[in-house]
């Protein structure tokens, strides 16, 4: 068995590194990418439990995860292609006309 | 078999509506712009027989279907009702500035149903993952909706900031959840509940990063301060129709949820009550002070959605205290739940009525443009009043009721300091509704601004301002059934 | 201790007249809105509608029971079943005066709008009915929660009418009317949440009737907490030092008329609600805040007459001195004696007649000039002898001359005040000053009492400088005098002042019973203490005479007045009395009393030996132990003895 706090230690390693993404790289599709990394954190942590109480709600829960991950994927780059239609910035700088 | 069916029957609401919604798809393809009312009344229909279905379908607590995943009890129907309501007055509110703007409307059409259908999933969700799947179809049609007017820069902008913060909310939620999933082995409220209780003891750690956790990821979808940071500039960059509807729809279908993970939470962890009250009190006092620095009214009721939202947590924390019903005193889950009625209706024709400016190209958001409204257009100044009013919490109106109900339970549970901050609060959010009472009613008229005639426009702000009135002086009906409603909610035992 | 209920039915009407009262105006205001459209015709029907209210408040007083206490003409129907809120109203000897000055102010106003509004006339109207209704409704209420609702609809016509038809700064003066009215009323809200939840810990029933919440048992630390919370709403309103400083603003700003209305009716809502509710719901709350009540009102009455006699403008003079007068009428409260109260209510009614004379005044010169400067002014009674007659009548009753009503009100508050000091027994007492309490007492009193001479000050000074000497500025000559409608507004108002200051017998009888009720509740020795000095009066001015003096104090609830052969001041006594000052026709001729103070009285006449040294200790509050002292003294009255 693989010690639990082992595989909770790196579900959290892998959120924290895709947290970290979202917050300080500028390029859009990175930033979507870390989100994707923590989405998959999750999964890790929901299927390395399920393991260890050997009961399938976990597994059943990370395929929920991925599936609804998917269909974010898929809005969110059909809308960053829009907005670089309209404004061709790919940086999340450029993309702050609002202000305050 | 039996079972199967049983249970078919309660989640037919939500099969009905997605149905509608694929067939509004399809139609769409077909009818394109000339079958605008026909797929307007398509979806009109579909929502309001679906109303009717809920009216008749009696809640049974103790009978919660698939596999105990899906509750079906009076919280669940009374939400479903709202996002109903939400629905129609979204759909009614955006007729006719869909052809204007040129949206295609199919699409709009059917990522509101879509919309909905989530919400009517968190709002019956007894179990992670259900709540799960339920808020992220509802904000999936969300992000589209916020991006639809695609040659729009700010519309782009406010939903790609829409889509990265929520999306990043949603992994904060779901890694909160496989916390709780490690600590008590099962995403069911129920079982969580009853396995969760000394866990506190136990684990420390797990309890507090689950619980930072899942209130950050609720905190971001009910625009609490210090997640509420998106909702400005979203609520400004988004077509005004989506900013209704995202405002009341969304919000509610989120409190919901934050309802019923605290039940199944509750035990978990005693700093519950804490929390929700900081969280409470920041969001008012930010959300009023900031509306306070606005000129654009839009962004300004944004902020003023905001300080709403700390109301109704005002409520929820009263929740944490204690959630017994006084006497016949209503509990403070129906407190909570009669203001977000109460909020929706107001919010609603609030927002509503910036869609009757016409400047330029879009619509008329700032100040200046209501400078001159009583003069010109009495009729919408005088429900804009109404609102206003109603908003900052003065009778004879809904808004005053919602808001006496809350501080009535807060005093009730003794949270003494949240209900004099929270009365403070109402009276500087006075101030700036004043602002645009004096721009309409006391000011000449400064901007060239033309006006909108839209029938079905006018139909919902004639029913959101009727209401506003009608049921501040004569709220028995609705109090009874929500009173009735939550004394019926599905607790596997946990909620007192 | 809920007294007798009497409703609408019970007295002989066939219609629910407070409803119609309350509701003419703002049916008026849906016609106006919808149906009328012509100027002239709304200023006509606006007109009728309120006369019509002031004539059907007059309704009211045919059989309006003045021999003891009642709720009359009450209408009572559930309305929030969950909340357990009432539509619950009904009038009393508190309010029924008040009723009344505000129909009665309310004809006068809309009146004096005639040629004052010219721009948006429609609105004009409608926010006058509104405020009316409001007001109406306020006064009515008797059901906690109906009363929070009427008091806050009513902030909202008023806002409009200063933000709308004010003057160069109403935007300024209207929002800040707004929110310092508002933050004091939310904290009221708080405080009525909380009487709401203890009385139904106490009871178990859910209820926001003002008279379950009399007599119960509130420990002293919440006591004064909701005492303050109400407190801080009502003095906002009266405006009492340091809450008034909306008030120069809002009333320098506001159209005429809104001033009238304002200072006329709005102000007095809290001394009303400081009569109705602060002091009987919180007795001994009272009592522990007395000394701080009374200097702030003292303050009130010496501050607002200095800074009004520094004005060059005369509507924020009238507005000045509005603050010094309603610090005397709280002073009047504070006194916590028949007296003081009467008087405190009585001089509510003077004022809302001298201040809203003297605003309808400035008014008139205000629409001929367009300035309110006294510099602007001088020698105006050259030009307009008939203005200058109306305006001296009403500065005098301002100032309190004899023969004017404002003198009764003043003097009686005086006597109350003055009573409240002495009802020690002069011997005991002595002259040497015993508490520093006490002296506190008499200090304020005598500061009080230069506030009037200060009033004269300011207010003659000013009417000298308007009104008399030369007329010098070359557009006052051509000032034409007053019309037949602007001599209606100010008549009705002339009279009023005359009649209450020659005969005001018929004004001070509808509140003897409510103010006694009142004073029961709120201070039960010094009630007890007077009936039992007017007692002894009698019985020594009159030795053997065969009163039956015990059953004399021994009145069941419902027995009509015994006619003693005292009825009247013994000529001894009268003699004793200063000339001129209203008979005290109350102890003597008791009316019945409530229902519940048997076990009061048979205390008092257990205690009858003690005499006057369970008199008044109100002015007392370090020595007395805050208020529980007196009651663990006596049996308590609420029928259960010992500490809370």
């Amino acid at each position: 068995m693989i010690d639990p706090v082992h595989s909770i230690a790196l579900g959290a390693a892998m959120f924290c590194i895709g947290m970290l993404g979202f917050l300080i790289r500028r390029n859009l599709i990175v930033i979507f990418m870390s989100i994707e990394l923590m989405l998959n954190a999750v999964n890790l942590n929901l299927v390395s439990f399920a393991h260890q109480f050997q009961s399938p709600h976990g597994q059943v829960f990370a395929l929920f995860v991925i599936t609804v991950a998917a269909a974010e994927a898929a809005t969110g780059l059909a809308i960053l292609i829009a907005l670089y239609r309209v404004s061709r910035a790919v940086n999340a700088d450029e993309a702050s006309a609002m202000k305050w | 078999m039996n079972l199967l069916s049983g249970d078919l029957k309660l989640v037919l609401p939500e099969i009905f509506i997605s149905v509608t919604a694929m067939g509004i798809l399809i139609l769409g393809t077909f009818v394109r712009e000339r079958g605008r009312t026909w797929l307007a009344c398509v979806t009109l229909s579909a929502l309001a027989v679906t109303g009717y279905y809920l009216m008749t379908l009696r809640s049974n607590p103790f009978h919660p279907a698939y596999s105990s995943m899906y509750a079906h009890d009076g919280m669940a129907l009374v939400f479903k009702m709202l996002f109903i309501v939400v629905g129609i007055l979204a759909v009614l509110v955006s007729y006719d500035f869909l052809r204007t703007r040129g949206i295609p409307c199919a699409e709009f059409f059917a990522l509101i149903l879509f919309s909905t259908v989530g919400m009517m999933l968190v709002a019956s969700a007894y179990d992670f993952m259900l709540l799960f799947v339920g808020l992220e179809l509802s904000s999936l049609a969300t992000y589209i909706l916020v991006g639809l007017t695609k040659k729009d820069l700010w519309s782009n902008e406010a939903a790609i900031k829409y889509f990265l913060l929520s999306i990043f909310a949603s992994a904060i939620l779901l890694f909160g959840i496989s916390i709780v999933y490690a600590a008590t082995g099962t995403t069911n409220f129920g079982e969580i509940a009853s396995r969760g209780s000394d866990l506190t003891t136990r684990q420390p750690l797990a309890a507090v990063v689950a619980l930072v956790f899942l209130v950050a990821a609720f905190g971001f979808k009910i625009t609490a301060v210090p997640f509420h940071m998106y909702a400005p500039d979203v609520y400004q960059g988004a077509p005004t129709p989506v900013t209704i509807f995202l405002a009341v729809g969304p919000k509610a279908a989120a409190f919901a949820g934050l309802i019923r993970v605290l039940g199944a939470v509750h035990a978990m962890s005693s700093d519950w009550l804490m929390l929700v009250s900081a969280l409470s009190f920041l969001t008012m006092t930010v959300g009023n002070v900031g509306a306070v620095l606005q000129t654009n009214v839009k962004r300004m009721l944004a902020y003023s959605s905001i300080a709403h939202a700390g109301y109704a947590l005002i409520g929820v924390a009263s929740i944490a205290v204690d959630d017994r019903a006084g006497g016949v005193f209503p509990s403070s889950t129906a407190s909570v739940i009669f203001y977000l009625v109460a909020y929706t209706i107001m919010n609603v024709g609030a927002f509503s009525l910036l869609m009757y400016m016409r400047r330029d190209k879009g619509f008329g958001e700032d100040l200046a443009d209501f400078s001159g409204l009583a003069r010109r257009r009495p009729v919408v100044a005088a429900a804009m009043l109404i609102f206003l009013l109603s908003l900052a919490g003065i009778p004879p109106s809904i808004g005053f009721l919602g808001k006496f109900y809350i501080f009535a339970t807060a005093v009730r549970s003794g949270l003494y300091w949240l209900a004099v901050a929270g009365v403070l609060n109402a009276v500087v959010s006075l101030f700036y509704y004043a602002r645009i009472v004096v721009y309409m009613f006391m000011k000449k008229q400064e901007r060239d601004v033309s006006d909108v005639r839209s029938f079905a426009l006018n139909l919902a702000l004639g029913a959101s301002a009727v209401a506003t009135v009608v049921l501040g002086i004569f709220p028995q009906t609705i109090l009874d059934v929500i009173a009735r409603a939550t004394s019926n909610i599905f607790t596997g035992g946990i909620i007192q | 201790m809920t007294p007798e209920i009497l409703t609408y039915a019970d007295m002989g009407l066939k219609w629910p007249i407070l409803s119609l009262l309350t509701y003419i105006p703002v049916i008026g205001a849906i016609i106006i809105m919808l149906f009328l459209r012509r100027d002239n015709t709304i200023r006509w029907f606006a007109n009728i509608v309120v006369l019509v209210d002031f004539v059907l408040s007059l309704r009211l007083i045919p059989g309006f029971i003045i021999d003891r206490h009642a709720l009359q003409f009450v209408e009572k129907a559930p309305w929030i079943e969950s909340l357990g809120a009432q539509y619950f109203l009904g009038v009393d000897g508190i309010s029924i005066l008040l009723v009344l000055l505000t129909t009665f102010l309310g004809v006068l106003a809309v009146l004096s709008s005639w040629t004052a509004i010219q721009d948006r006339v429609k609105e004009y109207y409608i926010f006058m009915l509104l405020l009316q209704t409001g007001m109406l409704g306020v006064f009515f209420s008797l059901d906690f929660f109906l009363f929070y609702v009427f008091w806050e609809i009513m902030l909202v016509p008023m806002y409009f009418l200063i933000g709308v038809w004010g003057g160069p700064r109403k935007l300024y003066a209207a929002i800040k009317f707004f929110l310092y009215t508002l933050a004091g009323s939310v904290l009221m809200l708080l405080a009525i949440l909380g009487l709401y939840f203890l009385h139904y810990r106490q009871t178990g029933e859910l209820s926001f009737e003002v008279m379950k919440y009399y007599g119960m048992d509130i420990p002293m630390h919440i006591q004064r907490w909701l005492f303050l919370a109400f407190f801080v709403g009502f003095a906002i309103k009266v405006p009492m030092f340091p809450f008034h400083t909306w008030l120069p603003d809002a009333h320098v700003e506001a159209p005429t008329a809104g001033s009238v209305i304002l200072a006329g009716v709005l102000l007095k809502m809290g001394t009303y609600g400081f009569v109705r509710f602060s002091l009987p719901l919180f007795p001994q709350a009272t009592m522990w805040f007395l000394p701080y009540g009374i200097t702030l009102a003292v303050i009130g009455i010496v501050y607002g007459a200095l800074t009004a006699m520094m004005q060059p403008d005369m509507k924020k003079l009238v507005a000045y001195s509005s603050v010094s007068h309603l610090g005397f009428v709280m002073l009047g409260l504070f006194a916590l004696n028949q007296q003081g109260v009467e008087g405190g209510i009585l001089q509510m009614i003077n004022h809302g007649l001298s201040t809203g004379g003297l605003f309808l005044v400035v008014g008139l010169i205000y629409e001929r000039r367009h300035t309110r400067m006294i510099k602007d002014f001088g020698g105006l009674s050259h030009q307009m002898p008939l203005y200058a007659i109306m305006f001296m009548i009403i500065t005098l009753s301002s100032i309190g001359l004899p023969s004017l009503n404002g003198f009764i009100g003043e003097f009686t508050i005086l006597l109350g005040g003055f009573k409240a000091l002495w009802m020690k027994p002069v011997v005991a007492l002595g002259f040497l000053p015993k508490e520093w309490a006490t002296n506190m007492s008499t200090l304020m009193v005598l500061l009080a009492t230069s506030g009037i001479v200060l009033g004269a000050a300011y207010m003659l000074w000013m009417y000298q400088r308007v009104m008399f000497g030369k007329l010098e500025n070359p557009k006052n000559m051509e000032l034409k005098d007053l019309n037949l409608r602007e001599v209606m507004t100010l008549i009705p108002i002339i009279i009023l002042c005359f009649w209450i200051g020659i005969y005001p017998k018929p004004f001070l009888r509808f509140m003897d019973a409510a103010v006694m009720n009142t004073v029961l509740m709120t201070n039960p020795q010094a009630a007890l203490a007077e009936m039992k000095q007017m007692r002894e009066m009698q019985m020594n001015a009159a030795p053997g005479q065969g009163m039956e003096a015990p059953s004399g104090m021994q009145l069941p609830p419902g027995h009509p007045p015994i006619s003693m052969p005292g009825q009247h001041m013994m000529p001894g006594q009268q003699s004793a009395m200063p000339p001129g000052h209203p008979p005290i026709s109350m102890p003597g001729q008791t009316p019945a009393m409530p229902a519940g103070h048997e076990a009061m009285m048979e205390q008092f006449r257990a205690g009858e030996s003690h005499g006057m040294r369970r008199g008044l200790t109100f002015m007392e509050p370090a020595a007395a132990g805050h208020g529980e002292a007196p009651e663990a003294a006596h049996a308590d009255p609420h029928g259960h003895s010992g500490d809370k």
